[in-house]
This record gives structure tokens, C-alpha cells and sequence, in this order.
């Protein structure tokens, strides 16, 4: 028998992932590059205004976090990135087509996944690295702008989770389940998003571990098609 | 010979209330079957079921020897599917998902694919979504056939299809059944280009296979009789008659009884003996028995 080999299968899969990313996936990268423009310009203004001193005391004291819209495209960006992927391929039933190609459905949905955790890990790396490029031409020390920069992480946990949670809303047609998924998405994410102040997750790694299962959601929510849901 | 589908008391219920009261068939290997019925009559509830979308409630379902609810991946290989709706990737351009499908198929045949697409006369990099509905049951079908399947399901070819689209589709479909030997079921509630179509027949009514045979076996053992209305309601109670469908002077009357038979039951329910000695059977096409066997309403 003929056999079709993994990397041609995975090749065919991220082709379609790129044709339903190519256009739009652009959108959160260019309004993270605006923010943190803005954040420069706030910065700089404050220099300009009040003097280097004013804008260290403001973040070394109140830890002032001026650059929380970046949280806003990182968590943003995940739900885009996932719809953008999964409204197409959930969308009139055609969740069954996934399910019917001759492999084991895993290959696919994590491949998908995958892809889209990619994007939502490139938008952060891309703020993280934006945000310190900011912050070093300001030439803060080491024990502020580390904190300020940590201060994005879980952020960009929140955006895959948010991700995901779109991901299995989207594929999810049961309203209750639904519901749910949506409840629980919101929960995770304002949890991870909340801070008073810079680097407030000093055990990240554990609230890391516990959104780990939010990688399944859309596995568990699309079997919903060999529930007859869709 | 080999069956490809295995139905045996299918039973599936959605809640409490059953929609499939205990189907029996066989697909064998070769042919094309028609599995019709009006719609809601569990068409495509018994397709859902075949391709592992639903789980039966009792009863045996197996396809390609493997049960319907856990088809391996290498024997959905085999199996080409035509979703209700033409249901495709259609964000995706009709070149592009041919690159997509291809890879997961090994004896994918992409020039017959693309001698079919070529007949619609649309650049490849159209998307999908931006085809007409006859268009994209084209592009649906080279997919299908493509995959050079040995069993093809198709639920509701016909839905959205204009007269054109439908005998296209048809053509190009028997041209490959025979070319290439592949077994077909399919299911559709319009009747009127599959005459000459079918090799078998399926009719499901109300959740339940009410004929299974040849269109030849069945256009020659069911019969229609035309009376005056008035007469027919002396014979509401008979049993021969499968249906009476009721026109503004006259009533057709429907069943597997023969002109004889007939004649003597109606006889015996007291239906006036002029009616009896002019009665005839009339000449019905495989769409006028369906509508006898199914009922208008």
C-alpha cells in the first residue's frame, strides 16, 4: 500500500493554515508596533517634560504600568489568531471534513494548534523584544526594566490561553459547554492579566502548568462532530 | 459477492425520540445504489451513522468491514464522502485545495480532478467560496473522485443543483462508476434524473427501509390504479393499498397488487362494478412510484 508520509501531511496542513492566516494575521503585529510607539512617546515626553528623574521615580515607586496595552494585543492578538483559524474551518459543519481525511484527527487539530500558539508566541517574543528595545533607549538599570519586562510573561500566557478558549468556543456547539468555555477563558485570562504591579508572578511556572490542559480544549470540543453537534 | 455496508436493525433516536426504527441493508460491491426518501425521513441520519458522525443506538453498522463509529484512518482512505451542501474548504482556491487533498492520498488522480474543473472555465485561483453552488459540486466532486476511492457516500448530491448541474454530475458520475468499478450510495429526495441512474434501490420512509431491490423488480411489481374519488373512500381499509393520493375528481391508488387481485378486492369492499371491469394500471416512471410509495405530504 501507498503510504503518505507525516511531513507531506503536515506540509498540506500548514499550507491551509497560511491561507487562512496570509491576509489578516498582520493586524495584532501592527497595533503592537503602535503601542509600544506610544509607550516610547510617553516615555520620552515625560523626559521632555519633567526630566529623566521624574520618569524613574514614576516607575520605580508607583511601578506606573503605561505599556498595559500591549496586554491588550497579546490577549487580543490570541483571540484574532484563532478566529481568524477556526471560524473557517468550524463554520458549516466543516469541522467533518477534518474528520473525515485519512488520518488520526490529532495530526491535524494539533498541527492547527500549533500553529496558532506559534503566532501567539512570536507576537509576544515580538513585544518582549519591542518593549526592551524601548526600555534600553531610556538606559534603565538592570533592576528595573528586568521586573518591567517580566511583567509581560503572563501576558503572554493570557494570550494562549485566550487563544485556545477562542479556539474551542469556536468549535464548541453545544451553548452550555459553550458558555462555559467562555466563562472559564475569561477567568484564566483576568487572572493572568490582573497586576498591581511590575513582575507580580513570582511563581509563574505553576500558573504555567495549570493552563496546559487548555491546549485539549479544541480536540474535546471539535469530537463534538462525532456527536452528530456538528 | 463482497458488501461494502452492513446495516442490520439500525435503530438511532435523537433524545428519547427514535428516527430509525431498525434498518436492514447491504451495499455489495459494485453498482450504484440510491438510498430515497422524502426529506426527514432519515437519509441522512443513516449517513451520519455510516461516516461515524453518530453513534446508533443499537444494531450492527459496519463499513468496509470496520464499524461506521471507528473507521480507521487508512479505510477512510477508501471511502470518498460528499457532505449534505457540498460542504468544502472554500476559503481555499479550487488549485490550492488540490494541493491539499493530495497529500493524504496516495493514488490521488489529479488529472481527473482538473478534467472536470476545467469545465466550469474559471481560473484555478478562484476561491471556492466565490463559485455558484453547480460550480462548487464540480469542484466537490473531482475531489471525490480523485481520491479514487473504492466506495463513494453521497448525501444529497442534488441539494442546491439546478436540472443542468444535476445530469452533469450524474454523467460525469457514471462514466467513473464504470470506468473504474467504484460502488456508490447515495441519497437524495429528487428522483427525477435517477431513472436511468440506479442500479439498486432503497426507499426509506419514516425511518424505515419500506423497499430494497432492482428499479426493474419494483417498477414491475408495484402498480397504480386510478378511480373516482368517491369510490375510493369505500376502500380505505384495505390492506393491498400502501397509499391513496387524491387529485379533484379522481383518486390514484397505489400497492404491489395486480390488476386481477385488484379487481377482486376492490369487489370486495363494494366499489361500483363499472369502475371494476374499466379499471387499468397506469404507467408509472420511477419518480410517479416513488411519489405513489412515499406519499405527497
Amino acid at each position: 500500500m501507498n503510504i503518505v508520509s507525516q511531513k507531506t501531511i503536515f506540509r498540506a496542513v500548514l499550507r491551509k493554515e497560511w491561507v487562512k492566516l496570509r491576509i489578516l494575521v498582520w493586524v495584532p503585529f501592527l497595533l503592537m508596533i503602535a503601542f509600544l510607539f506610544d509607550t516610547y512617546m510617553r516615555y520620552k515626553g515625560i523626559v521632555a517634560l519633567h526630566g529623566a528623574s521624574a520618569l524613574w521615580l514614576d516607575l520605580m515607586y508607583k511601578q506606573s504600568i503605561t505599556f498595559f496595552k500591549v496586554e491588550w494585543v497579546l490577549v487580543g492578538g490570541g483571540i484574532w489568531f484563532a478566529c481568524l483559524q477556526f471560524l473557517p474551518e468550524c463554520s458549516h459543519k466543516r469541522l467533518r471534513l477534518l474528520f473525515h481525511i485519512p488520518v488520526a484527527h490529532q495530526l491535524p487539530i494539533y498541527s492547527m494548534t500549533g500553529v496558532g500558539l506559534a503566532v501567539t508566541g512570536v507576537l509576544f517574543l515580538g513585544a518582549y523584544g519591542g518593549f526592551y528595545a524601548v526600555l534600553s533607549r531610556f538606559h534603565f538599570p538592570e533592576e528595573l526594566y528586568v521586573p518591567m519586562l517580566k511583567t509581560l510573561l503572563p501576558w503572554g500566557l493570557a494570550g494562549a490561553v485566550a487563544y485556545c478558549a477562542t479556539a474551542a468556543v469556536i468549535a464548541q456547539t453545544d451553548i452550555v459547554r459553550k458558555l462555559a468555555l467562555v466563562f472559564l477563558g475569561y477567568v484564566y485570562v483576568s487572572f493572568l492579566s490582573e497586576t498591581n504591579g511590575f513582575d507580580a508572578f513570582e511563581d509563574l511556572g505553576w500558573y504555567a502548568l495549570c493552563c496546559v490542559p487548555w491546549i485539549f480544549a479544541f480536540e474535546a470540543a471539535a469530537l463534538g462532530v462525532k456527536e452528530g453537534r456538528a | 459477492m463482497n458488501d461494502l455496508i452492513v446495516c442490520q436493525d439500525l435503530r438511532f433516536g435523537y433524545g428519547k425520540k427514535e428516527v430509525l426504527h431498525g434498518l436492514n441493508f447491504t451495499v455489495e460491491e459494485g453498482g450504484i445504489v440510491g438510498l430515497l426518501g422524502r426529506n426527514g425521513a432519515g437519509k441522512s441520519t443513516t449517513i451520519n451513522i455510516l461516516m461515524g458522525f453518530l453513534e446508533q443506538t443499537s444494531g450492527k453498522c459496519s463499513i468496509l468491514g470496520h464499524p461506521s463509529y471507528s473507521i480507521p484512518p487508512y479505510a477512510r482512505r477508501e471511502i470518498g464522502l460528499l457532505h449534505e451542501g457540498f460542504i468544502q474548504y472554500d476559503f481555499m482556491s479550487i488549485e490550492g485545495i488540490e494541493k491539499y487533498y493530495a497529500a493524504f492520498y496516495p493514488q490521488w488522480n489529479r488529472d481527473l480532478y482538473y478534467d472536470l474543473v476545467s469545465r466550469i472555465k474559471v481560473p484555478y485561483s478562484r476561491k471556492i467560496t466565490r463559485l455558484s453552488c453547480g460550480q462548487r459540486s464540480q469542484v466537490t466532486l473531482g475531489l471525490i473522485l480523485a481520491q479514487s476511492p473504492k466506495l463513494m457516500i453521497l448525501d444529497d448530491f442534488s441539494m442546491g443543483l439546478d436540472v443542468g448541474y444535476r445530469r452533469l454530475f450524474l454523467e460525469f458520475l457514471r462514466d467513473y462508476v464504470d470506468t473504474y468499478k467504484t460502488t456508490v450510495l447515495l441519497t437524495s429526495h429528487v428522483i427525477q434524473e435517477l431513472d436511468s441512474f440506479l442500479d439498486k434501490i432503497l426507499f426509506i420512509k419514516e425511518g424505515e427501509i419500506i423497499y430494497d431491490g432492482t428499479k426493474e423488480a419494483f417498477l414491475s411489481s408495484f402498480y397504480a390504479y386510478t378511480i373516482p374519488i368517491e369510490e375510493s373512500k369505500k376502500i380505505l381499509t384495505c390492506k393491498e393499498i400502501s397509499n391513496i393520493e387524491y387529485g379533484n375528481k379522481y383518486a390514484h391508488i397505489f400497492g404491489y397488487t395486480e390488476k386481477e387481485a385488484m379487481q377482486r378486492r376492490l369487489h370486495a369492499f363494494g366499489v361500483h362494478e363499472r369502475v371494476i371491469n374499466t379499471l387499468q394500471a397506469d404507467s408509472l416512471n420511477l419518480e410517479d412510484a416513488f411519489v405513489g410509495l412515499m406519499g405527497r405530504y
